[in-house]
């Protein structure tokens, strides 16, 4: 005969529930003062936008305090409702009970969700209240901020509930948890210290593993956007609403927290009740556990005494004996907690630490030899779908046509072919550029390799390698690649333009129309008072103009002729929408077709500054968003007399960019390269892609 | 019925149980000795379905203790650490096996209240070791269980609670038929209440009888014998001491036989005494003598 409370037992639930009461009081009274009392505060500061500000502080609360708080309390609340299990006095009493082990263990858990859920809905509906007592009701918001928190509220209790099970240790539950919640992330960083120092071209094989670590995840993939409206008194931008991104994620991991619930009940329904105090509970893991906190030891340890020790950059003999010092002691120590008992240094534990080194000897062995082939590996030109590039600090430009394709394998073949070269000019302190190559294989798979290429001026396979990269980042493809917009623009949807170049004092007079350069030095420079300008006479402002340009120049000899000449000044020419179209569509677009447009330079030869002008171009554009590719879309989405989408593009003239410089001069913009404009100084970083962080776009 | 089944149970490689086999009766009050670490409590635990044993099974009235609710509702478990929770009173535990076990009596509760006379509602964790002693058998007798198994009971109780706890536990057992198992090392105590025993050491059971029968099985005698006169052949003695002409023998068997036989001799003096569960228990762990240590010590 079966108990008829075999999968749920309301006293347990109940008893569970209430003696835990001070956990799941300050998970509310956090939530509280996290979520509610802003919204109370904010209510003094209402204006037209406030509403979609206190949506976004109430998205953003939900996305990051609720994973800060779902990590924390998930843990708690397993702590208390497993806590049971951890002492024996407890785990024999509750063991002892007509409950079968699946009721003891739903009813339990249900005991650590259901505070939870329910401080939530409290709290949701307390910041419901709040806000409409101070004139702001967004249910939508209120929802979506209970919907995020509940999915993470299971997804962290249910993993913590999972190392409950796997432990017969109240400490040991929130360490095995912060450990396995980041396990991943830092396992695969120590790995890319490691392997990105001995493998040729180490490009992160681990990566995607970061999966593994929800809060690292969440954290990197959701996030909340405003959303922007335009004035109806000045037609500026203002903050309209906010819109919560990555559900999908937050979802996922919920049914990660569901099923670490499922494997928990059948690890609790195997559970050895004698395990009570042990560190692992689960006989099978005890090897696991073992191995893994000698490998891990191992991986810390020689990160650790590398960088005390050797500052980062200890051999290769040198790491692994820091490896295998660190194994012995993770190995050691995970046996003494296993046993808890100093007595562990039997013949049998020290046979498995001998096969545990051996592990290790084998494995950076292979890794050094490159025994597996990774360093050598060249996918097939048949194989690659697109080859991503990116080079000394530049956007990627990816490449799919088939010479490109091949043009890249090539370079990738010669930077493998040149590494005893590259090693030596590493020693010589040569000059260094990035270079990633990421492949997109047809099928699905990717490759990516990170390398550090060296060259120096002689003409040579290193630096080679260096202009066939340049090469390629510049081919038509690439540059059509990073100039690519959201969008197509059109007459209709330009909407403003921009021209910022650095031009003398005098060429700036020029070009906002005064005879007199002075007047451009005092108004524009110096931003003084119109009236009181015009009321000097002309040799009173010749005079102060030149006693403040030669403030500026620091040359307190030089006089007002020359000063007008040598005197740099970043001169803004604003476009009107039409005036942005026509050099968009009949100067840039040709220009970027002829690859004089949109090209990067990572030699430091010179030629940037030769040919590179000291000018940016600026046009903005926007469209309805049902007009736009959704991969597309950005994030600044408008809203007001419909949904638009903005996009910017963003190019430097250079010396060849026929149409646009000519556009440009006709509007009294002067150009002078960059070479010019430092008057002859050689700049250190001749890459304006480098230091602009971006290509066309913002 | 209890059936212990060839049992056995390992812990980190140490054998608790080795292959150990007992019967407890129906409306039996059976006492499970046997020296430290010999078993006792983890034997217990299987019985209670808190552990589950490697090989082997545990039956109560035929039906696997593991995992099955009905059976362990029938079952009221005292262990020497008692479990209650942290900030619980004895009203507090009340309600918590009022909510699990369907057979819990109200009445009963009340009516032990006058008996223990602890306060309910203080909390369990402040009280002296007898007074949470007192307070678990005040909640189990409440369970009206058909099985109650005690783990050293009475240990902490003052010699009157423990003549008012071992009444009362009689009581259900005369009246209900309630069926007592009790593991202790108080064998004075245990040879007042069982009326069978099992000797347990290294994980098996040395012997399992009724203590009447084990009473029947080994008797003391106390002779002394005319100058140059033997003990007749055949006897077989367990234990001998000598005090002057005075000797004090162990020996198994039936106690008329053996009166019989030793009459033969014309004794100067003969007394025959029955042993008590404390002699037995050492005279049959005699082989084992660590374990008569344990006993002793």
């Amino acid at each position: 005969m079966r108990s008829r409370t075999s999968c749920f037992n309301a006293t347990v639930f109940r008893k569970t529930m209430t003696r835990f009461w001070p956990v799941w009081a300050a998970y509310l009274g956090i939530w509280l003062l996290a979520a509610a009392v802003p919204i109370a505060g904010r209510a003094e500061i209402l204006e037209a936008y406030a509403a979609a500000v206190m949506r976004h502080t109430l998205l953003s609360t939900g996305l990051y305090g609720g994973i800060a708080m779902s990590a924390v309390f998930g843990c708690f609340a397993a702590m208390a409702v497993w806590s049971f299990l951890y002492s024996a006095r407890s785990a024999h009493g509750v063991a002892a009970l007509p409950i079968r082990r699946e009721g003891v263990y739903l009813s339990a858990l249900a005991a650590g969700i259901v505070p939870l859920l329910a401080a939530n809905v409290l709290a949701a509906a307390i910041v419901l209240l709040t806000g409409a007592a101070n004139g702001w009701t967004d249910l939508g918001a209120v929802a979506q901020w209970l919907a995020l928190v509940s999915l993470l509220n299971v997804c962290f209790y249910g993993f913590a509930t999972l190392c409950g099970q796997l432990t017969g240790n109240v400490l040991v539950l929130p360490a095995v948890y912060a450990v396995l919640n980041f396990t991943a992330v830092v396992v695969q960083f120590l790995l890319s210290e490691i392997f990105g120092r001995f493998v040729y071209g180490y490009g992160g094989g681990l990566m995607g593993t970061g999966y593994l670590s929800p809060v690292v995840a969440l954290v990197r993939v959701m996030g909340v956007e405003r959303l922007y409206g335009v004035s109806p008194l000045d037609e500026s931008r203002i903050p309209v609403g906010a819109e919560l991104y990555g559900w999908g994620l937050a979802a996922i991991y919920a049914g990660f927290g569901l099923v670490c619930m499922a494997l928990g009940l059948l690890l609790f329904r195997k559970r050895r009740i004698e395990t009570a105090g042990d560190v692992v509970a689960v006989r099978a893991l005890k090897p696991v556990f073992r191995w893994c906190m000698a490998l891990g030891c191992g991986l810390c340890f020689a990160c650790l005494l590398d960088a005390l020790l050797g500052g980062g950059g200890a051999t290769f003999t040198r790491l692994l004996i820091y490896m295998l010092i660190g194994a012995a002691i993770g190995w050691f120590a995970g046996e003494m907690l296993i046993r808890k008992s100093f007595r562990v240094f039997t013949a049998r534990r020290w046979a498995g630490l001998g096969l545990c080194w051996l592990v290790i000897v084998i494995g950076m062995l292979g890794m050094k030899t490159d025994l597996f082939g990774y360093e050598r590996y060249v996918p097939a030109a048949a194989d690659v779908k697109s080859v991503t590039l990116r080079g000394g600090g530049a956007e990627g430009a990816v490449l799919a046509e088939p010479e490109n394709v091949e043009a890249a394998l090539a370079l990738h073949r010669e930077i493998i072919e040149d590494r005893a070269a590259q090693r030596e000019l590493e020693k010589q302190g040569a000059e260094a550029r990035s270079c990633t190559i990421l492949y997109e294989l047809r099928d699905g798979r990717t490759v990516e390799r990170d390398y550090t290429v060296r060259f120096t001026d002689t003409p040579d396979l290193s630096r080679g390698i260096t202009e066939d990269l340049q090469d390629l980042l510049n081919r038509p493809e690439a540059v059509a690649n990073r100039k690519q917009t959201a969008f197509a623009y059109t007459a209709e949807n330009v909407v403003y333009g921009e021209v910022q170049a650095t031009m003398t004092v005098r060429e700036c007079a020029a070009a906002e129309g005064y005879e007199d350069p002075a007047l451009f030095v005092l108004l524009h420079m110096e931003y003084m008072d119109y009236e009181k300008v015009m009321g000097m006479s002309p040799d009173l402002r010749a005079e102060l103009a030149l006693e403040r340009m030669r403030g500026w120049s620091g040359d307190r000899t030089a006089d007002l002729e020359t000063l007008y000449d040598s005197l740099w000044y970043s001169y803004t020419l604003s476009l009107t929408a039409e005036d942005a179209w026509e050099l968009y569509s009949e100067c840039v677009v040709p220009d970027l077709a002829d690859g004089t447009l949109g090209k990067v330079w990572i030699l430091d030869d010179g030629a940037y500054m030769r040919n590179a002008m000291e000018a940016e171009i600026r046009i903005e554009a926007r469209e309805r968003a049902d007009r736009v590719p959704q991969a597309n879309v950005p994030y600044a989405t408008v809203r007001g007399d419909g949904e638009y989408v903005y996009d910017g593009f963003w190019t430097v003239p250079t010396v060849d960019s026929a149409r646009v410089n000519a556009w440009l001069e006709a509007r009294g913009v002067a150009l002078h390269t960059a070479g010019e404009t430092y008057m002859g100084e050689p700049r250190t970083e001749a890459l304006y892609e480098y230091e602009y962080g971006y290509n066309g776009k913002y | 019925m209890i059936e212990v089944k060839n049992v056995t149970k390992t812990f980190d490689g140490v054998k608790a149980l080795d292959g150990l086999t007992m019967t407890v009766p129906t409306g039996a009050v059976y006492g499970l000795v046997g020296p430290n670490g010999s078993g006792k409590s983890t034997i217990l635990r299987h019985i209670t379905g808190i552990f589950r044993q490697d090989s082997g099974e545990v039956l109560i009235d035929g039906a696997p203790v593991w995992e099955d609710p009905a059976v362990k509702a029938k079952t009221a478990y005292i262990p020497d650490d008692i479990f209650y929770f942290l900030q619980a009173s004895v009203r507090d535990m009340m309600r918590w096996y009022r909510g699990i076990y369907p057979t819990f009596d109200q009445q009963r509760y009340e009516k032990l209240k006058e008996v223990f006379q602890l306060d309910e509602h203080k909390t369990i964790r402040s009280m002296s070791k007898g007074m949470q002693k007192q307070a678990a058998f005040w909640l189990q007798l409440c369970l009206r269980p058909e099985l109650l198994v005690l783990d050293e009971p009475v240990d902490g109780l003052d010699p009157v609670m423990r003549r008012q706890v071992w009444g009362i536990v009689m009581a259900d057992a005369a009246e209900r038929g309630v069926t007592v198992l009790v593991s202790s090392h108080n064998l004075r105590e245990l040879e007042d209440v069982c009326d069978h025993v099992g000797i347990l050491d290294h994980g098996k059971l040395l012997l399992e009888r009724s203590l009447s029968e084990l009473q029947e099985n080994i008797v003391k005698v106390q002779i002394a014998l005319p100058d140059g006169q033997a003990l007749p052949d055949g006897l077989r003695i367990v234990h001998e001491s000598v005090t002057g002409r005075l000797r004090t023998l162990i020996l198994r068997g039936n106690m008329e036989e053996i009166i019989n036989r030793l009459q033969t001799c014309s004794p100067l003096f003969m007394d025959a005494l029955p042993l008590s569960l404390e002699e037995i228990f050492i005279y049959e762990l005699g082989g084992n003598d660590d374990a008569v240590k344990n006993i002793l010590l």
